[in-house]
């Protein structure tokens, strides 16, 4: 019980950070959109293609929140909280919940394409909707799998 | 044993039910919910904004308002 | 001749899966209606088994049967007065302490009883040692073991209560309230046998014993009677507060001897509900996770639902075009393509949406989730006259309106949920988006966002102000206290999930559906009348009310077309759109529509904010107003929720149209 918590330790902190990063990312680059600025040229390219993080404010808030629940949890088991454990299945969950959103969400418009043949799509492929949520959501289904009957809290 | 009131508690406290002076339609409601006298309460977090409180009794969790809590009178038990 | 129906109640508390056993046992066979003369929900259904008839009666779920709500009354009423054959009480294994309350005062009833331990997977899991064979012996009621979400113990459950009928045998186990109370209770007892009329009726022990508790419900009953005098003699002897303090108490000592020989192990410390509830409701983390959650809902509601929508919009356009094209006469083809299709086909449209937004509604509250919401929110709730349960109804408002309505069912108290309803119609609800974005967008430019953004801030604004100011004059009061209970975290059941979101959203479908329809009509009727003038112009009748108002409606900015615009909006706030391009004559043509309006000297960025003011916060549409008459059960209240919005809708409108003319816009 205590070896596999020391996995979900260095987990926690890395999608913690990785979360956290990718969401402020997402948050300013959205954010700046509405307000007209943009980044440049080569940047916004990187982050958009190679990242694939669209820029969307409210979905950099949702990053930043799971960020911070396992950045939390990471610090109460750091310093010997077994309770922290609880931030990082709490996190695992929250990360799944927004990943299903975005993936039905996707597949909404899928259907869009597809099914409707709606010209407002046109030129959409599937990759447009590719996004944090989703891949790093990924991350955290596997976590999820391995883990989900070790989340133990009796010591 | 000094009375306290329900309020008062910190989470993680653990008190005995001596009184409840609490009047009116909540009074029968509480009594409903196990809170009457000699009933053991634990008290285990308060609310983001700071009420309502969230309590132990009878083997399941139960939240009421400071207002309340506060004309429910116990003594600590550890 | 042997009597092959039966009929049984399902008594119980709230969340131990009473829905998901009534939904096992009835299947599809249900009827969902209203105990009669009150606003709580009655659900009754049939299942035919072994030949018999059983019919069941799903009781609103309860934590006692004292008169404290609507809902106990009810369910107590229904046992006494219509005396079914066998009341089953569900009862939660994992909770089993707090859950032998309502069972002693079931007993009490003198009703023929059978207990159904429900979620007994639950109890297993957490290492939970349970003791039918004792509870049977001290309860004196047959324990049958049931899992109602995985359809376990159900036929075992009909199966007794078959036996139980033909036994026709009163179990029941009575606790000894201590030597005082017990002489009071045989006293009234006396005096209540001195009409026999009252003591054929109801149970004289159980009487005896809610009269010293001062039940107001039972005392009514009395009060009618000859001897009601001698009672209350006799009742104004005794300190009444002391009297319930101590017969609640009584019970609790009961329980407690009895239950640790039906249970041990029962109670677990920090399970995996605990843990979650830890970062769930985080001093810091708590409020953001619970918005993100919402609008993740929100969310998901929309980006799902919109090629569903679209499909069905597509449907009904399809439908208007070649089947109206190809009427004859021509005003029946009007009647039924703008009319009816057009109508109907508003309504639909929205139907994925709602059935969605209550599947997701109803999987959080299956989950214990929702409890948790009004725990965090009551604090800011309370500041602004209202219930943390209320929360969720006005979150939802942003949606639609009508869904939201119908979410306040779950607020108990009468005037949390009067002044809920009242005030969710000023939450900022889809419909009024198109709205914002044709003016906003016209108008407004780059500040557009910004625009719309104060539109929902100004519907929050009013929201709360009007609570406030309902409070303290007509719907005047505190909110009723929070006293909650938090269930552990569940996964919800799908099939429960998915019967609620039926039921939801098939009234809606019945409601608005048929609102909107006999409003559809009315407006064509006004709009194509007199005969020969074209649909919706200004010789048409809507046309000669849209100037017959004007002159009111002139202060605030606007001219007959808005007006008339505004008044198709009553059937539906996504019509002002649609009718301004049929007053202008371009149709569903954005563009042209814009031309139109910036050209138009009446209209300008300051009458087009106060429009968008106006339609924000003016009535509800026809179908809000239905669900409201239905949630209420009152015209008085619908009304007033009519005209209130309207008024109020005219003076912000004023004082923006005036103020902004004043500042020189």
């Amino acid at each position: 019980m205590k070896e596999n918590n020391g996995h979900k330790i260095v987990f926690a902190l890395l999608m913690g950070a990785v979360y956290t990063l990718f969401g402020l990312i997402q948050l300013i680059t959205g954010f700046s959109r509405s307000l007209g600025i943009s980044a440049p040229e080569t940047l916004s390219r990187f982050i958009a293609n190679v990242l694939f993080i669209p820029p969307d404010a409210i979905g950099g808030f949702v990053l930043v929140l799971v960020g911070s629940v396992f950045i939390y949890g990471f610090a109460e088991l750091h310093s010997g909280k077994y309770e922290g454990i609880a931030y990082v299945y709490v996190g695992i969950l929250l990360s799944l919940i927004f990943a299903g959103i975005y993936v039905l969400a996707a597949f909404g418009n899928v259907l869009e394409v597809y099914l409707l043949k709606n010209e407002a799509f046109a030129g959409w492929s599937i990759l447009d909707d590719l996004r944090p949520e989703i891949y790093l959501g990924a991350v955290s289904l596997v976590a999820y799998l391995q883990w989900k009957d070790h989340f133990d809290i009796e010591n | 044993m000094s009375e306290i009131t329900l309020d008062t508690l910190m989470p993680g406290d653990l008190a005995r039910i001596t009184k409840v002076r609490v009047k009116g339609p909540a009074r029968r409601k509480l009594f409903d919910m196990g809170m009457v006298a000699g009933s053991e309460v634990e008290l285990i977090r308060k609310a983001p904004l700071g009420d309502p409180l969230e309590f132990r009794i009878k083997g399941y969790n139960l939240s009421i308002r400071k207002d309340e809590a506060k004309q429910i009178f116990v003594h600590l038990i550890e | 001749m042997e009597n092959k129906k039966i009929r049984v109640a399902l008594a119980g508390n709230p969340n131990v899966g009473k829905t998901t056993l009534f939904n096992a046992i009835t299947g599809s066979r249900q009827h969902v209606g209203n105990w009669p003369g009150v606003t709580v929900e009655k659900k009754s259904g049939m299942r035919i088994y072994k030949g018999y008839e059983i019919e069941i009666i799903d009781l609103p779920g309860t934590y006692s049967l004292t008169a404290y709500s609507m809902d106990e009354i009810v369910a107590r009423d229904f046992i006494i007065e219509e005396k079914p054959d066998i009341v089953i009480q569900i009862v939660d294994a994992s909770n089993l302490e707090r859950n032998l309350y309502l069972t002693t005062q079931l007993m009490e009833l003198e009703t023929e009883m059978i207990i159904a331990l429900n979620m007994c997977d639950l109890a297993l899991e957490r290492g939970d040692k349970l003791y039918l064979d004792k509870m049977e012996e001290i309860l004196a009621a047959p324990v049958v073991r049931t899992v109602a979400s995985k359809d376990i113990g159900i036929n075992e459950l009909l199966d007794k209560v078959i036996e139980e009928k033909n036994n026709e045998q009163y179990h029941g186990h009575e606790i000894g309230y201590g030597d005082e109370i017990e002489a009071m209770i045989l006293e009234i007892e006396k005096i209540l046998t001195e009409d026999p009329e009252l003591a054929d009726r109801y149970p004289l022990r159980w009487m005896s014993i809610r009269l010293l508790e001062g039940d107001a419900n039972v005392h009514d009953k009395v009060s009618r009677s000859l001897i009601s005098k001698e009672i209350d003699n006799l009742l104004d002897s005794i300190d009444q507060e002391e009297y319930e303090a101590d017969i609640a108490d009584k019970r609790y000592v009961a329980i407690n001897a009895i239950f640790p020989q039906l249970c041990t192990r029962c109670d677990v410390k920090l399970s995996k509900s605990d843990m979650i509830d830890r970062v769930l409701t985080n001093k810091y983390l708590g409020i953001p996770i619970f918005l993100a959650l919402m609008w993740g809902a929100f969310e998901l509601t929309f980006a799902f639902a919109t090629p569903f929508m679209d499909m069905i919009e597509m449907a009904f356009t399809w439908l208007a075009s070649n089947v109206a094209g190809s009427l004859q006469p021509e005003w029946l083809a009007s009647l039924i393509g703008d009319g009816i299709i057009g109508g109907v086909g508003a309504v639909l449209t929205f139907v994925p949406n709602i059935f969605i937004l209550f599947f997701l509604l109803s999987l959080l509250e299956g989950s214990g989730y929702l409890s948790r919401a009004a725990f965090i929110m009551d604090r800011l709730m309370y500041k602004i006259g209202m219930h943390g349960k209320s929360f969720i109804p006005m979150l939802m408002g942003f949606g639609c309106n009508v869904p939201a309505i119908m979410a306040t069912r779950s607020i108990e108290d009468e005037k949390d949920r009067l002044i809920t309803i009242l005030v969710v119609p000023f939450v900022s609800c889809g419909a009024r988006l198109p709205i914002y974005v044709l003016f906003a967008g016209t108008f407004f430019g780059r500040q557009a966002g910004t625009v719309v953004f104060m539109m929902y801030v100004l519907g929050i604004a009013v929201a709360v102000i009007s609570a406030k100011f309902l409070r303290s004059t007509v719907v005047r009061g505190r909110p009723s206290p929070f006293i909650m209970e938090m269930p552990p975290y569940r996964v919800p059941t799908l099939k429960t999930s998915l019967v609620h979101m039926w039921d939801n959203g098939a009234m809606y479908i019945r409601k608005a559906g048929t609102i909107i329809l006999f409003g559809v009509v009315v407006i064509w009727l006004l709009a194509s009348f007199p005969w020969g003038i074209e649909y919706g112009s200004e010789g048409s009748y809507v046309g000669m009310i849209g100037h017959f108002f004007e002159p009111v409606m002139e202060p605030l900015g606007f001219d007959w077309k808005v007006t008339v615009s505004l008044i198709f909006g009553f059937v539906a706030k996504e019509i002002v759109v649609a009718s301004m391009g049929v007053l202008y004559g371009v149709g569903d043509n954005q563009e042209a529509l814009t031309q139109n309006l910036i050209a138009d000297p009446a209209i300008t960025a300051l009458s087009s904010l106060s429009l968008m003011v106006f339609s924000l916060l003016y009535m509800p549409c026809i179908a809000t107003l239905g669900v409201i008459k239905k949630e209420t059960g009152s015209w008085k209240w619908t009304l007033f929720a009519l005209m209130y919005g309207i008024i109020v809708a005219w003076i912000i409108a004023f004082i923006v149209y005036q103020g902004g003319k004043l500042l020189g816009y």
